[in-house]
């Protein structure tokens, strides 16, 4: 396992861009998602990974405005990604005074309510958070939202237990939980294996939810059995870690589909959170005070 | 400040121009699609391939085993094919999958993938590109621009591939609303909310009138019907229908599933832009109309797409 987080952090540091950041594919702009996932992958190594890491830092630091949200570079809408940013200041140890800034930003982007319909069912009147500003909350947006507040703790603020809400409002049928809708015209959808792990980590700590978690944690048991893509097994892997349940069958298979150059699909977002998902459950390494899994509050 | 509205409230509907669409029969994915494919483009000299870059968007948007939800890979394969020997310096193939983050597993389940790999093609996940930002000319989402993909603003001829299908929000989704896969998540999120947001008949619009794709090849062999485009029922519709003129392809085809596309918003929003409509302005080449002609179910709420073919069919 050691040879694959180490070739992985290789190629994290050979695919950073000029400017410090990191872009999803190589050749491409550089992109807060990856800059985000690859600084916390490299973090913990000294030497030219710790030099690369805090290069990606600076580039976070530089595409964050002053009222905490971080912004593709030349555009000028807020970005979701600064929910992840605010996971990674905090697990990072980083900066406390734009740990409060961004948190700050964090409470205040809302979704926006819907009024309620025949054909889609959920309670549409719940906040939580979207993917662009005042537009309906989603499940991937939401998790990261809950996951950084609860680190900020913030656990108590009303908007946590409204977007605790919001994920329970959105589980489907099938234990698991897909972008957002369980039940459209009456069908009801599958979930998703990367949104079920996200959501299932959001809610640690609800121990009054645990029968509802543990359906979803049944649900990636279930179908990481027939999924076996990088991303469906990295974050199954997170999500496993932070609740107890066995890993090393699924880090063994995640091994197994890394590329000869150290990546998984050449794509510099999925190799960090493989590298992530391997490198920060790694029991042994958390003794030895390394940062733990990113996901766990 | 806001375009004027397209949307009609009256009868009349101000189309312009005029248009060729080709039905072509295909009965199966095991036909000679590459051969329909060529046939189909030189049906078109306007279209000038050779040394061009081409980008195939086929729909990828969910993987079912009991639905058939996507453009069939075999369909992608051959178009690829049929560009690559019409003289085409590059084929992507390019998209931006709406609902699932994990594209590699929808590539694999999909077969996709596969075809990917034994054509050797550059597949493009448009939901990670670079981005640019476009003004939008109609406007009508209020949104002014939106940031599309380096890719698709790239290439010299886009190729809208989606699958003959009835879509529960809109009617029926095909060739125009198949472009919103090129729309980046990274930027607006998985699902693309903001599209719904500010209204799906808008965004068809503004989308299109921005990109403006060159052709259309609708994977008609297996459509879908009822409650598309995730969960209908497939229908052997056994044609393939190709043209330049994305909102004439996409009139014929819903005359073709014995729907009326002067009742589907977008497709007379896209009319009011300059756009043939109506059958008078619709030159048929290939297969009738007639011959082609079906019946597909639709979500009662769509009760008055349904002409008068279907419903006394």
């Amino acid at each position: 396992m050691t040879d694959t987080t180490t070739n992985a952090k290789n190629y994290l540091i050979q695919s950073q861009n000029a400017d410090g950041g990191w872009a999803y594919l190589p050749g491409r702009e550089s992109s807060p998602e990856p800059t985000i996932y690859a600084t916390l992958a490299i973090w913990s190594d000294e030497g030219k990974s710790k030099r690369a890491a805090l290069r990606g830092l600076d580039w976070l630091a530089a595409n964050c405005t002053s009222n905490g949200a971080l912004r593709i570079p030349g555009h000028v809408e807020d970005h979701w990604t600064s929910l992840l940013y605010l996971i990674a200041l905090i697990k990072l140890k980083q900066n406390p005074t734009m740990q409060a800034t961004v948190r700050e930003w964090a409470l205040k982007f809302e979704s926006a309510p819907v009024n309620e319909t025949e054909d889609v069912d959920l309670n549409g009147k719940l906040i939580g958070w979207g993917w662009v500003k005042m537009t309906f909350g989603w499940v991937e947006p939401t998790s990261y939202a809950l996951i950084a507040l609860k680190l900020a703790d913030r656990r108590d603020h009303p908007r946590v237990a409204e977007g605790t809400n919001l994920l329970l409002d959105r589980a489907c049928k099938d234990g698991g939980w897909n972008y957002g809708n369980r039940e459209v015209l009456g069908q009801h959808l599958t979930s998703y294996l990367p949104t079920t792990a996200l959501a299932a980590m959001a809610l640690q700590g609800e121990t009054d939810r645990q029968s509802i978690i543990d359906k979803g944690l049944d649900y990636l048991t279930r179908e990481i059995e027939r999924n076996q893509s990088a991303l469906n097994l990295a974050l199954t892997i997170l999500c496993f870690d932070v609740y107890g349940r066995e890993t090393d069958k699924y880090k063994n298979l995640l091994n197994a589909r890394q590329m000869p150059d150290g990546s998984w699909m050449g794509n510099a977002h999925l190799t960090a959170v493989a590298a992530l998902s391997l490198d920060t459950t790694d029991q042994s390494k958390i003794k030895a005070g390394g940062m733990g899994n990113i996901f766990r509050v | 400040m806001g375009g004027a509205a397209l949307r009609c409230s009256s009868q009349i509907i101000h189309e312009k121009g005029s248009a060729q669409v080709a039905i072509y029969k295909a009965t199966s994915y095991q036909s000679d699609l590459v051969d329909i494919i060529k046939r189909g483009v030189n049906d078109f000299p306007q279209l000038q391939i050779k040394d061009k870059t081409v980008l195939l968007k086929p729909n990828l948007v969910e993987y079912f085993d009991s639905h058939k939800v996507n453009t069939n890979p075999a369909m992608v394969a051959a178009a690829a094919d049929a560009f690559r020997s019409l003289g085409a310096r590059e084929v992507i193939v390019a998209e931006g999958p709406g609902h699932r983050r994990d594209t590699e597993i929808l590539l694999e389940q999909s077969g996709l993938d596969y075809v990917i790999k034994s054509s050797k093609l550059k597949f493009v996940d448009l939901n990670l590109d670079d981005t640019a930002k476009i003004k939008l000319p109609f406007n009508q989402t209020l949104l002014h621009q939106m940031y599309f993909p380096k890719t698709v603003l790239g290439a010299d001829v886009v190729v809208s591939m989606p699958k003959l299908k009835t879509h529960h929000w809109v009617g029926v989704t095909l060739s125009l609303k198949n472009m919103f896969g090129t729309v980046p998540s990274v930027i607006y999120g998985w699902p693309k909310n903001v599209l719904h947001w500010h209204g799906i008949e808008s965004s068809v619009v503004d989308i299109n009138t921005a990109l403006k794709p060159s052709f259309a090849i609708i994977d008609g062999i297996e459509g879908m019907e009822g409650n598309g485009p995730l969960a209908g029922d497939t229908v052997k519709s056994n044609v393939i229908i190709m043209g330049t003129n994305l909102t004439a392809v996409d009139a014929t085809a819903t005359r073709l599933m014995g729907l009326r596309p002067e009742k589907v918003t977008y497709l007379t929003m896209m009319a009011e832009t300059g756009q043939p409509l109506s059958e008078k302005n619709i030159q048929q080449i290939g297969e009738t109309l007639s011959s082609c002609r079906q019946s597909f179910k639709v979500l009662s709420k769509f009760s008055e797409l349904k002409s008068s073919y279907s419903l006394f069919s």
